[in-house]
């Protein structure tokens, strides 16, 4: 499978101590504006696997709004909508949404083993997962990219 | 009735045959709590195997269901406390004990399949934000969990996900806490008639806490890469107060009797005791999700991995799938069925897998059942547990039928026993899974099996030159494989093709076997294809190919499955059946043709590329498949006539050119070799000029036909 790979980030603001500074021009950085990242997972096999071009023109959308240069805030209650949306595309037939894939995981030589997975159901259970530990902290934010 | 202990090998094949018909049921039994022949649906499982024929087979569903490539609806809570309250029994309770005893069950089934879902990992615990900021890990870390993190999940997610990182110290109170919650179910057991009330509910979640507890902690010691530390005999302070004492002071703490705050203390002291033994920057984390528990941890300094209780994530009527995306690593993990389905019946005692189109179903019995054997440590060292298979009704047309040859496609499955006094197909027919029975001489197998041939020739040669027989879990270890599945699929070829035996689950070698080898020593093309096209998808592809001559790799309508496509076809082509044409395809080459038929196919295929390249030394490799697409002739085969017929003087032969063409890299075919009674697959290039001269790197050939030989 070829997909790209996507990394899915939350951040929260910087509680590290002490000051900052930036390097060009030297001055310090107002802390309240950074941010460190809290979690972090990459997702790689089969999300676009069995969607036809318009639920991936959706999906991409939905997956640009959480983008860095995005203008939206990236609450993390925003990946309430993006499970809705997950769920819609899901629909009621999975049997046209698996897609193959090749588990090399533990392989260090021979054969890797050919299994299957459901791309969008998986993604959902991680968003879901993500805002299940992140949506109690008001300052976490996340981003894809 | 027939009971077996099933492994898990068992349970994931039968489930692969009932899944031919449908979604499967899953229910769990508790013949105590919830009542002999009562069962409550937990949810509904489909599989989704990467279909290449028309033909569902169960082999793809059993590699789907093994492979993660399934969804498990699960109940919705209105469901499953309807169902419970179905089968409570209330004799003689009014109306507030009746809906008292009525939670608890639905409570107790409710945390029970959350537990058994977060256990087998196909939902995750949701842990603190402190602790997600820790992760993943990149140092050793030491963690202590609480009897919470057994029960609910988060020590099967650590040691999952980090077992690299993590050693795991489980108090001595933690195994107490969990024997006691089984020993207090078992009592139950002894007392069943008593069980009325909300005692069941009790009951049930003691029997989940304890049975499932403790197959948890032997599933971590006996099955797990995890390393699992224990501290010196006498270093645990469970040891000190727990011992019964004659003093009246002890007595009136009652201290026999583990008092779940002083159990929390015991841990803590465990966790403290045990850093004192580490370096001191070694990390060191109590996994719980006790609230008090963390806050005492925190308040004296230890740190804490908190996850949350049940609460989260929400599981009813959740859709889950088998295939997930790893929290932490770019990856994808996977969850058995049969290991969540395992879990389901070491927890609530029994579980179901039903078809409820046909009735068909497999049980698997941990406690209970009414199927009475005993439990054995060797069950949790070799993974078995009681249990039986059912095939209700033998009316599906997938299903094999039991009048047929055994010799028949499918019949895998044979009958066993037949309740005297009704007539199939109406008939309960009880089908007994046995070593005899499943794959024996001579059985066909439906399927087509993906595996690597460089392998299957040292299993051959095993089979052949070993000094015995083979058990299938031997094979494994034989061929470097990880999984038992990849292993039977090398298994699964030679049986169906007759190439090797089956008795009594030892895989064994036959004539054919020992006729393999030595087409294989001998480099015996023929004799090697003869014996390939004994094992029926191997000939059904020989078939197809040649009725079609050329076709694309991908051709969807070819008789095997696509995963297996790759190894089938570089089995044929290393047979001489056909090659592999980039760009062109898949190339029939049956041909063998004399001499004279040889000498005027390789001129006319020369003078054809002459003619279309105007040069008069052609690329050697070129010419080799312009002979396998225009007259069918292998590479092999084209070698062996050119020799032949350049040493009667029927050919002329000029080579030249030591520069291969880089364009035609993937030009390479898969040839039997052999060196020293040692057969091996060489890929080589056609377009080097050592394929058909071998020492030298000529890659252009001028080819003249001698016409005054003499």
């Amino acid at each position: 499978m070829s997909d790209a790979l996507m990394r899915l980030q939350v951040w929260r603001r910087c509680r590290s101590g002490g000051q900052l500074m930036s390097v060009e021009p030297f001055r310090p950085v107002d802390r309240s504006e950074m941010y460190e990242e809290i979690y972090a997972c990459t997702i790689v096999e089969g999300l676009y696997g069995a969607l036809d071009p318009e639920q991936t023109r959706v999906l991409h959308a939905a997956i640009e709004k959480f983008a860095w240069e995005a203008p939206d805030v990236h609450e993390v209650t925003g990946l309430l909508y993006f499970v809705g949306l997950l769920d819609e595309l899901i629909g009621q037939g999975c049997e046209g949404q698996w897609s193959d894939f090749e588990d090399r995981t533990g392989v260090d030589s021979g054969d890797p083993a050919n299994k299957r997975i459901h791309g969008l159901l998986a993604f959902r259970a991680r968003l879901q997962w993500i805002y299940d530990t992140f949506a109690p902290f008001s300052d976490a934010i996340v981003t894809i990219r | 009735m027939c009971v077996k202990l099933l492994s898990k090998r068992d349970l994931i094949e039968s489930v692969g045959y009932l899944a031919q018909d449908g979604p499967l049921d899953v229910a769990i039994g508790d013949d105590v709590c919830l009542g002999e022949n009562q069962w409550i649906s937990i949810g509904t499982v489909t599989i989704y195997p990467s279909f290449d024929q028309d033909v569902t087979r169960s082999d793809d569903l059993e590699a789907a269901a093994h492979g993660g490539a399934f969804t498990w609806r699960l109940p919705t809570a209105a469901r499953l406390s309807n169902d419970a309250e179905q089968i409570v029994r209330c004799d003689g309770l009014d109306k507030t004990k009746t809906g008292v005893a009525r939670a608890k069950l639905v409570k107790s089934l409710g945390e029970g399949v959350q537990d058994v879902l977060r256990r087998s990992g196909l939902l995750i615990p949701v842990f603190d934000v402190r602790t997600m900021a820790c992760l993943p890990l990149r140092s050793p870390i030491t963690i202590v969990p609480d009897t919470t993190s057994v029960h609910q999940g988060a020590l099967d997610f650590v040691c999952r996900f980090f077992s690299r990182w993590v050693r795991v110290k489980i108090p001595a109170v933690v195994h107490m806490e969990v024997v006691e919650q089984a020993d207090n179910y078992l009592h139950k057991v002894r007392h069943a008639d008593s069980m009325i009330g909300s005692s069941r509910g009790v009951g049930l979640a003691q029997h989940v806490h304890g049975c499932g507890g403790q197959a948890t902690l032997l599933r971590l010691e006996l099955h797990s890469e995890v390393e699992i530390d224990r501290g010196d005999l006498g270093a645990d302070p469970l040891r000190g107060v727990i011992t019964p004492s004659s003093d009246s002071e002890d007595k009136a703490l009652k201290l026999t009797h583990v008092v779940r705050s002083f159990a929390d203390r015991l841990i803590l002291e465990t966790a403290r005791r045990f850093q004192s033994q580490v370096r001191r920057d070694h990390p060191l984390a109590v996994l719980t999700s006790d609230q008090g528990m963390a806050r005492m941890c925190m308040a004296e300094g230890l740190d804490v991995w908190f996850f949350h209780a049940r609460a989260l994530p929400q599981w009813e009527g959740q859709l889950l799938t088998g295939t997930a995306y790893h929290p932490f690593d770019a990856a994808v993990c996977t969850v058995a069925l049969d290991d969540a389905l395992w879990e389901a019946a070491q927890s609530f005692g029994g579980v179901r897998v039903r078809n409820n189109r046909t009735g068909d179903h497999v049980e698997l019995w941990a406690v209970g059942g009414g199927l009475n054997v005993p439990w054995q440590p060797v069950h949790a060292v070799d993974g078995l547990m009681p249990g039986r298979i059912f095939f209700v009704t033998v009316a599906s047309t997938l299903m094999p039928d039991p009048s047929a040859s055994k010799d028949s496609p499918g019949a895998d499955i044979t009958p066993g026993l037949v309740d005297e006094g009704q007539a199939p197909p109406q008939a309960q027919i009880e089908l007994e899974r046995s070593p005899e029975t499943n794959g024996g001489d001579n059985a066909q197998r439906p399927g087509s099996y993906s595996f690597s041939p460089e392998k299957m020739l040292t299993l051959v040669d095993e089979l052949t030159n070993g000094t015995r027989e083979l058990a299938r879990t031997d094979v494994p270890n034989i061929l470097r494989l990880k999984t038992q599945d990849e292993a039977n699929r090398y298994i699964g070829f030679l049986l169906s093709g007759g190439l090797a035996a089956e008795q009594r689950g030892m895989i064994g070698k036959v004539a054919l076997t020992e006729d393999l080898w030595q087409a294989l020593v001998g480099v015996d093309l023929g004799g090697l294809l003869a014996l390939l096209r004994r094992v029926p998808s191997f000939e059904q592809l020989y078939v197809y190919i040649n009725s079609v001559r050329r076709t694309p790799k991908d051709d969807p309508n070819l008789p095997v499955s696509k995963k297996a496509v790759g190894t089938y076809l570089r089995l044929g082509e290393a047979a001489g059946a056909w090659m592999v044409i980039p760009d062109c395809g898949i190339v029939s080459t049956p041909s063998q043709p004399s001499l004279e038929v040889f000498r005027d196919a390789a001129i006319r295929t020369y003078d054809e590329l002459v003619g279309t390249t105007g040069a008069e030394l052609v690329l050697s490799g070129q010419w080799i498949e312009q002979l396998a697409l225009g007259f069918s002739i292998h590479p092999v085969v084209a070698r062996s006539a050119l020799n032949q017929a350049r040493d009667a003087r029927m050919l002329s032969v000029n080579v030249e050119g030591s520069t291969p063409d880089t364009r035609f890299e993937a030009h390479r075919l898969l040839v039997l070799e052999s060196h020293g009674m040692k057969p091996m697959f060489q890929s080589v290039s056609l377009y080097q000029g050592r394929f058909l001269w071998p020492g030298t790197s000529s890659v252009r050939l001028k080819l003249q036909e001698i016409t005054n030989a003499s």
